[in-house]
């Protein structure tokens, strides 16, 4: 049973190539992670690795007592990672209960079929001949219903409707994540502003941002307009450290930007901000 | 592990038995078809189903063989399937050990059953139009029966072994491995030239009563005895040793 993860001194990257260095985290239960970055800055390296996919360049990854490259059967039972782009296989949602659904401990077929319809997926069609955004939904009502300890999603939105998406962020806030950690990875920002809580930010090749909503809440301002104390502007919003102590909606998409862009941010953020 | 075994074999009969099915059907359909072209060949019967026997035994070698190494690990280089198989939540020695079954223990079995049926069959027909006086006297004047090949059975479990490999290992590793032990294998009678093959240095004695094994083990020198069991050692430890470089090969699999 994973009830904790900790990345120390990791290094994820394929053969001797590091993509994203220098990796020290830790995630808790209960915890929902965004993941952030641009096209190829190792979102999906990293959660790859974290699944057990891949064997990290250097340092370690604790999962409980597991090592989730040495892929036991319990690590593999308790963690559920999602990618971008799968393949279904060529049977029927009841097979696929059946093959997939059965051999996890944890998995509810009630509530499979809840979030089934939830994401309004109505369709007695071979899986493996459904849309993306269907089979997107199939696998999303899955690895919700496996409740596993360890949920890893690469963007979980792409190629859903705007409906669809709507419905995606219904199901998350409401289903009960206490006993497990989330990490989803997703460039649409907006579909998980009232998820997170927690931010990880990947640029050049390292770990820019890894901070609870809360804290940055705590340390930032967003709003419009001039401040005395301003970290950044795009023109119209501003970020300014949070002098008065008054807690304002993170603006993650703004947020992004300003790690990305500012160095001044980051370095605030990186002398106050952990993980609560 | 039994069960996830169970699971695992289950998820590929699932999405693949037609496939399998249409394999084993061109088997079929090929051994008919070899059996009917040498039935046409101006030899004698009884040489006709041998030389049929033999043909049909070394294309179930290589059936078995592509079969194994084509889907042994399908998914496992495809980036978009590679997770699903890895990521399943059973052990590796558990999904090892499924393909391992399907490919050495399934297959083997169910496409040596359709030879057998198609030779049953095949022989029926020709003794019902033979003089012979018993079935069992046309079986023993047509040669060696199926099963009654121990070396085809053991060239069998080489090249699934080396399938095996092959599929696991970069093209280049294993094709070298594979040309040193079968240079290993030519190159082995150290002692006496082919003697120490066990399998081959096996006679048939045919009589009216019966089908016998005779093997040159009862007469043999000590210098033979330890050359047969160096061989024996060394034709049995190679695939198994394949077996296992190719698991720990296998544990150690990465998403692409």
């Amino acid at each position: 049973m994973i009830n904790m993860l900790k990345l120390r001194d990791l290094s994820v990257g394929y053969g001797h190539r590091s993509v994203v260095s220098d990796i020290n985290m830790d995630f808790i239960q209960g915890g929902v992670y965004g993941l952030l970055g641009s096209n190829g800055c190792g979102k999906t390296t990293l959660m790859k690795t974290i699944a057990g996919g891949i064997e990290p360049i250097q340092g370690n990854i604790y999962a409980s007592n597991c090592i989730p490259f040495l892929k036991h059967k319990k690590f593999l039972e308790s963690m559920v990672y999602m990618p971008e782009d799968f393949r279904l296989p060529a049977c029927s949602v009841k097979k696929f209960i059946q093959l997939y659904g059965n051999i996890r401990p944890l998995f509810s077929v009630q509530d499979f079929y809840d979030n089934l319809d939830t994401l309004n997926f109505h369709t007695n069609e071979r899986i493996d001949r459904l849309s993306l955004g269907n089979k997107k939904k199939l696998f999303i009502a899955y690895s919700l219903a496996c409740h596993p300890k360890l949920l890893l999603m690469d963007e979980p939105t792409n190629g859903l409707d705007m409906e669809a998406k709507k419905s995606f962020s219904k199901l998350m806030v409401t289903t009960d994540f206490s006993n497990s950690i989330v990490i989803v990875s997703t460039h649409l920002l907006p579909d998980l502003r009232n998820l997170l809580s927690g931010v990880i930010i990947v640029c050049d090749g390292k770990i820019a941002l890894d901070s609870s909503i809360d804290k940055i809440a705590s340390l930032l301002q967003f709003n419009n307009g001039e401040n005395e104390s301003l970290l950044y502007s795009d023109g119209l919003n501003t970020i300014s450290t949070n002098i008065n102590g008054e807690y304002s909606d993170v603006d993650i998409e703004l947020l992004y930007y300003a790690v990305r862009e500012s160095e001044n941010v980051r370095d605030y953020l990186k002398i106050n901000s952990n993980h609560d | 592990m039994i069960k996830d075994i169970y699971y695992n074999l289950q998820r590929y009969y699932t999405e693949y038995s037609y496939r399998d099915i249409c394999a084993f059907s061109v088997l079929a359909a090929v051994t008919i078809s070899i059996y009917i072209f040498v039935s046409t060949l101006d030899i004698a019967e009884c040489l006709k189903i041998k030389y049929s026997r033999y043909t049909v035994l070394c294309i179930w070698i290589v059936f078995c063989g592509a079969i194994t190494y084509f889907t042994a690990f399908q998914h496992y280089c495809d980036s978009r399937t590679s997770y699903s198989e890895m990521l399943y939540p059973t052990a590796p020695f558990t999904k090892y050990m499924s393909a391992f079954i399907r490919c050495f223990i399934n297959l083997p079995l169910i496409s040596m059953a359709l030879l057998w049926i198609v030779d049953y069959v095949w022989m029926c027909n020709v003794y019902a139009d033979n003089e012979a006086e018993s079935l069992m006297k046309f079986l023993m004047a047509s040669g060696e029966p199926l099963n009654y090949l121990p070396i085809f059975p053991f060239y069998m479990l080489w090249i699934c072994s080396a399938a095996f490999m092959v599929s696991l290992y970069p093209r280049l590793i294993s094709v070298s491995l594979l040309i040193i032990a079968i240079f290993s294998l030519i190159i082995l009678p150290g002692f006496n030239s082919s003697e120490y093959y066990p399998f081959i240095n096996m006679r048939v004695v045919y009589s009216t009563e019966n089908i016998r094994w005779t093997s040159i083990y009862s007469c043999l020198g000590a210098r033979t005895t330890i050359g047969y069991l160096i061989s024996y050692l060394w034709l049995i430890g190679m695939p198994i040793s394949i077996l296992i470089l190719s698991y720990y090969r296998f544990k150690e699999a990465k998403l692409s």
